[in-house]
C-alpha cells in the first residue's frame, strides 16, 4: 500500500521528467524528420488498411508519375482525413499517427543510446494493432473488425450492430492512443536517464579539462 | 543518429511494402464480411450464390451519360453516413470533373444493411429509375438526411426507421411524374430481386461494405478522398 502511495505521489514528477526528456529529443531535427515519417506511414497504414491491395496497385501498377502515386497513397489521405472520415474517427487517426510518430523518434533515440534493453514493446505494438483494427468505417461494415468479431461473438449468440461496432472502434482508437502515450512516458524516463548521464559525463569532462591543462603546464615546467 | 534514422525508415518502409504485398485481397476479405445487420429482409446475402447473378433483368442505375467510356461503380446504403459524406465531398468533385464532362458515369448499386428503411429507400431507387428520375431521387434522399442530421455530426437517426414510405414520398414525390406509382412500387416487393443482385455483385466485386467502389475492376472499400479516385480514373481514361 505504501509502495503504491509512493508511486502515485511520484507520478506527476516522473511524468514531467519523462515528457520534458522526450521533448528534448526533438531538439535534433533528424528526430523531427523521423517523427514526420512515422506520422505519415502510420496514418497511411490505418487509412489504407481496408484497401492494401489497391494501394499496392496504385504504387506499383498505375501508369502515373511516381510523385503523384506517392502523393495519392501517403500524402492526400492524411490531409483530407477530416473530409473523408467523420470527425471523431478523423481525430482518432490524427491523434494516433501523431503519437506514433513521436513514439518512433523517442524509441530510435533510446535504441541508439541504450540498445533494446527496457524498450516498452508491448504498449507500442499494442497501440498500433488497436489503431489498425479501428481503422475504416466500422459502422458501414467496411472495417476489419466486423469479420473478426462476427464469428467470435456469434459463439456467444451475440449479434453485431453497427452502433456497437462504431463505439468499439472509437474506444479502440482511444485505447491505441493511450497505449502509445504510455509507451512515450516509459521511453521518456529512459531518455531522461540517458540525458542526465550525458550531462554528468559532460560535467566530468569540463571539470577534468582544467586539470589536464594544469598537468600539461606542470609537465612542461 | 542519421544512420539509425535512415535504417529505421528503410525497415519501416520495407515492412509497409511487405504488408501490402502479402495482404489478403479485398475479394477474400469481402467473402467474410457480408452485411450482418437487420435490413428488413431486403438484400439478404445469405440467399445468394454469388455465381448466380441475374444481370440481364437488372436495370442499371446510372448517374451521368450511360454511354460514357468509363464507369465508376458505387455501392451505397441511403442511410450510411460515410456514403453521404462521399456524396457531398469527393462525389461532388467527381460529378463536376468527370461525370458532368461526359468522361465517366457512376453506376449506383444498392447495398442496404443498416435498417429496414435502407431497404425501402433502395426499392425507391429502382422505382424512381423506372420513371427516369433516379439521379434526382438519389440526390434528394442523400441531401435530406444530410441536411437534417449528418451535416452536424448527428448520427442518432442512423438506426431509427425514419424512411417510411410516406417520408420517402414527401422527400422525392415531387421528382417523379407519377408519385402514386412510386408509392405502389416501394410498397411492393417487385424490386427486391434487383437489390439482391446488387448485393451479390458486391460480393463478386470484392466490396465488403459501404461506401464501396469498383474502378477498372478493382474494389475500393470505405470512404476515400478525391485524389484516389482521380489517379485511378485518369489512368483508366488514358
Amino acid at each position: 500500500m505504501d509502495k503504491l502511495k509512493k508511486h502515485i505521489n511520484s507520478l506527476p514528477f516522473k511524468t514531467r521528467v519523462s515528457f520534458v526528456a522526450a521533448a528534448k529529443v526533438f531538439l535534433n531535427p533528424g528526430y523531427v524528420a523521423l517523427a514526420f515519417v512515422g506520422v505519415i506511414l502510420s496514418a497511411s497504414l490505418v487509412i489504407w488498411s481496408l484497401n492494401l491491395d489497391l494501394a499496392r496497385f496504385i504504387l506499383f501498377e498505375v501508369d502515373q508519375p511516381l510523385g503523384i502515386k506517392l502523393q495519392t497513397v501517403l500524402w492526400d489521405p492524411y490531409w483530407n482525413v477530416f473530409t473523408t472520415f467523420d470527425s471523431i474517427q478523423a481525430f482518432g487517426i490524427v491523434l494516433f499517427s501523431f503519437l506514433f510518430g513521436l513514439n518512433l523518434s523517442v524509441i530510435t533515440y533510446v535504441l541508439k543510446n541504450q540498445g533494446l534493453k527496457n524498450i516498452p514493446k508491448k504498449s507500442s505494438f499494442g497501440g498500433t494493432v488497436f489503431a489498425v483494427l479501428a481503422g475504416g468505417c466500422v459502422a458501414c461494415g467496411t472495417s476489419i473488425l466486423a469479420p473478426l468479431l462476427t464469428p467470435l461473438l456469434g459463439i456467444f449468440g451475440v449479434a453485431l450492430s453497427g452502433t456497437f461496432l462504431r463505439e468499439l472502434a472509437t474506444w479502440l482508437n482511444w485505447a491505441a492512443s493511450i497505449l502509445i502515450v504510455f509507451s512515450i512516458y516509459k521511453l521518456g524516463l529512459l531518455a531522461a536517464t540517458i540525458q542526465s548521464k550525458r550531462k554528468l559525463d559532460n560535467g566530468h569532462r569540463s571539470h577534468k579539462k582544467p586539470d589536464s591543462a594544469e598537468q600539461d603546464s606542470a609537465t612542461k615546467e | 543518429m542519421n544512420r539509425i534514422a535512415i535504417w529505421t525508415v528503410v525497415i519501416l518502409g520495407g515492412l509497409f511494402a511487405l504488408f501490402m504485398l502479402t495482404a489478403p485481397t479485398a475479394e477474400e476479405a469481402a467473402k467474410n464480411n457480408a452485411p450482418s445487420v437487420d435490413n428488413g429482409g431486403i438484400g439478404n446475402t445469405s440467399l445468394f450464390d454469388s455465381d448466380s447473378v441475374d444481370l440481364d433483368s437488372k436495370p442499371k442505375l446510372f448517374i451521368g451519360d450511360p454511354d460514357a467510356p468509363v464507369t465508376l461503380v458505387e455501392y451505397g446504403d441511403f442511410k450510411c453516413p460515410s456514403c453521404n459524406s462521399f456524396h457531398h465531398q469527393a462525389g461532388q468533385r467527381i460529378r463536376e470533373e468527370y461525370v458532368d464532362t461526359g468522361k465517366i458515369n457512376i453506376e449506383f448499386r444498392n447495398y442496404p444493411f443498416i435498417g429496414p428503411d435502407s431497404g425501402r429507400a433502395a426499392r425507391g431507387a429502382y422505382c424512381a429509375n423506372s420513371q427516369g428520375a433516379f439521379t434526382a431521387y438519389h440526390d434528394a434522399v442523400y441531401n435530406d438526411i444530410w441536411d437534417s442530421n449528418y451535416v452536424r455530426g448527428d448520427y442518432s437517426v442512423e438506426y431509427s426507421d425514419i424512411y417510411s414510405v410516406d417520408k420517402i414520398l414527401e422527400v422525392t414525390g415531387g421528382l417523379v411524374d407519377d408519385p402514386a406509382a412510386l408509392r405502389t412500387c416501394i410498397e411492393s416487393t417487385g424490386q427486391d430481386g434487383h437489390i439482391d443482385t446488387d448485393i451479390a455483385l458486391a460480393r463478386q466485386d470484392g466490396v465488403s461494405g459501404t461506401p464501396g467502389f469498383v474502378i477498372d475492376g478493382r474494389p475500393l472499400n470505405g470512404p476515400s478522398n478525391f485524389s484516389t479516385f482521380k489517379v485511378l480514373l485518369d489512368a483508366q481514361l488514358r
